[in-house]
């Protein structure tokens, strides 16, 4: 299915879920609204026309100017061959979003990525934990307004 | 410090004990197995036939910090890595030595400007011994290094130090 | 049918890996000597830097293309060249530093460099016991009469062949121009008018210097 389709099927699935679809370019996605997520993402992942089986990867995007944090879920469907993404607009001062652990194991690690140098709280999350970063960091490095720290447990930082 | 360390009053019998222990402890190196990043591949390099530790007697890579006695920081030290490689080498048994392979390993590197999660330096975690800089250095650079250490090596004594 | 064919490629196939390898099983064990042979360095390695001082401009090229900011170059005044006789004249140089910390001897300071005063020389091998000593002043070393530093190994007594002729080769380098490259530093010398009034050193420079010159 080329992504033209896969939106008009999610279309009569989801109706108004869907807040804006982009069926060209070179990354095809719908945008979703942070609640209906989860419903998007089952009908992605059951659909037997679609079958997204392969997660590949959640990118987190800080947007200072528009005070919002894009998720973007890039899905694969491996005997299809066809992919798509998902995108998902969170509030910048408290982003918070369904974990789909259920739906793609994969996502697990994902999103403990996404905590650790974003923020993002994932709900229902079974561990989430910083991945990268040692458990005692303050901050989210990757946010575009982080101060970088001086020091780390008497670590000068600052050449 | 050992059982026998900073007791003695400096003389022949020391001196003939300082050179036997000195030579012993030159020629068997035993580094151990910590790669961290890049530079690891040019320490097994080093390592392997064609440039071949062995040859130093620094051949035989320890998995486990208890039978090593050479530290070679080999890569970028994360903060998070900052305390497992302290800890690593605290469990190593004295006499221990570190050397700082590499820019990374010494200030930071490539991470020495911008980088908020690399330690910049790895001296501020572990006493280094020996710097080998480049990026990476090539093996003979680390051999060379090693040759700088074994002449730090045969300068220790056992003897009571003027300090104290 | 395609049961043969397969056993066909597949000896043709291990055939062909096995003569990339199998000469090394018959070969002579190659072990880089290093200590006692000079290892095999290619010219295009990128070592630790040769700098010719007395025809370095102090433009600060290098020190902007440095990706980590390890050179640090200070100068009195503005400097120029004088192509007639190959020499930098104008303010001098007080401090020319490569923080060989942090240096990544990626030959991006080389490229940048207008009059090719900086290059990437071919040792490779300086280690040192302390931090402060991989900071390298090449005005001092100038002063001494160095291109580039002295590791701390190729300094001591009794060295094998090819490494004392490494030493000798980075020590007689350039001898000609030993004058003109201790005055870097010092004002009075750089000055235009003292530049005029100091006569050239007894040796045509440009002619006899044993390296390649500016492009």
């Amino acid at each position: 299915m080329n992504s033209t389709e896969i939106i008009q099927l999610l279309q009569q699935q989801q109706g108004p879920a869907l807040a804006a679809a982009v069926a060209d370019g070179l990354h095809p996605h719908v945008v979703v609204p942070a609640d209906r997520l989860m419903a998007v993402a089952t009908v992605l992942r059951t659909d037997w026309r679609l079958r997204f089986d392969l997660l590949r990867c959640i990118s987190a995007i800080d947007w200072p100017a528009k005070n919002t944090i894009e998720l973007s879920y890039d899905l694969l469907a491996t005997a299809r061959g066809h992919s798509f993404a998902v995108k998902v607009l969170l509030d910048r001062a408290n982003p918070r979003v369904e974990s789909l652990r259920g739906i793609w194991p994969a996502a697990e690690w994902h999103e403990r990525e996404a905590f650790d140098l974003m923020g993002v709280t994932f709900l229902h999350h079974p561990d989430l934990r910083r991945i990268l970063l040692p458990e005692d960091w303050v901050g989210h490095p990757l946010r575009k307004d982080y101060q970088y720290p001086t020091e780390y447990q008497g670590l000068q930082l600052n050449p | 410090m050992g059982l026998i360390e900073g007791i003695f009053e400096p003389g022949l019998i020391v001196t003939s004990v300082d050179w036997v222990l000195n030579w012993s402890r030159q020629r068997s190196i035993f580094p151990m197995t910590f790669g961290i990043a890049c530079c690891a591949i040019e320490m097994m390099a080093a390592g392997a036939a064609r440039f071949d530790l062995d040859r130093f007697g620094a051949g035989a890579f320890r998995a486990t910090p208890r039978q090593a006695d050479l530290m070679i920081v080999a890569g970028t030290v994360t903060c998070k890595m900052a305390e497992r490689l302290r800890r690593l080498w605290e469990q190593m048994a004295e006499p221990r030595f570190v050397i700082a392979m590499g820019a990374c390993a010494i200030s930071g590197g490539p991470y020495h400007l911008h980088a908020y999660h690399v330690v910049k330096g790895v001296d501020q975690i572990v006493p280094v011994d020996v710097y080998i800089p480049g990026c990476p250095p090539r093996p003979e650079a680390l051999i060379e290094g090693l040759l700088r250490l074994q002449d730090k090596i045969s300068t220790r004594t056992i003897a009571k130090q003027a300090q104290g | 049918m395609y049961y043969f064919r397969n056993i066909c490629q597949a000896i043709r196939t291990v055939a062909a890996g096995l003569r990339v390898t199998l000469p090394y099983h018959f070969a002579r064990t190659v072990v880089v000597q290093y200590p006692e042979v000079e290892p095999t360095v290619q010219g295009r390695y990128r070592g630790f830097h040769a700098y010719q001082i007395e025809r370095c401009i102090g433009c600060e090229a290098c020190a902007k293309a440095c990706p980590v900011g390890c050179i640090h170059v200070g100068k009195s005044g503005p400097r120029k060249m004088d192509k007639s006789r190959d020499l930098a004249v104008g303010g001098a140089l007080t401090e020319y530093q490569i923080d060989y910390n942090t240096c990544l001897f990626c030959g991006l300071c080389t490229e940048v460099c207008p009059t090719a005063c900086l290059r990437m020389g071919s040792l490779h091998d300086s280690s040192c016991y302390r931090r402060q000593d991989l900071v390298v002043d090449f005005v001092r070393l100038a002063k001494e009469g160095r291109r580039t530093l002295l590791p701390i190994w190729l300094a001591k007594a009794n060295l094998p062949g090819w490494a004392a002729r490494v030493r000798d080769y980075w020590r007689n380098l350039d001898r000609d121009r030993r004058e003109w490259m201790a005055r870097a530093d010092d004002p009075r010398y750089c000055g235009e008018l003292a530049q005029a009034a100091v006569p050239p050193p007894a040796a045509p420079p440009a002619a006899s210097r044993p390296q390649e010159g500016a492009a």
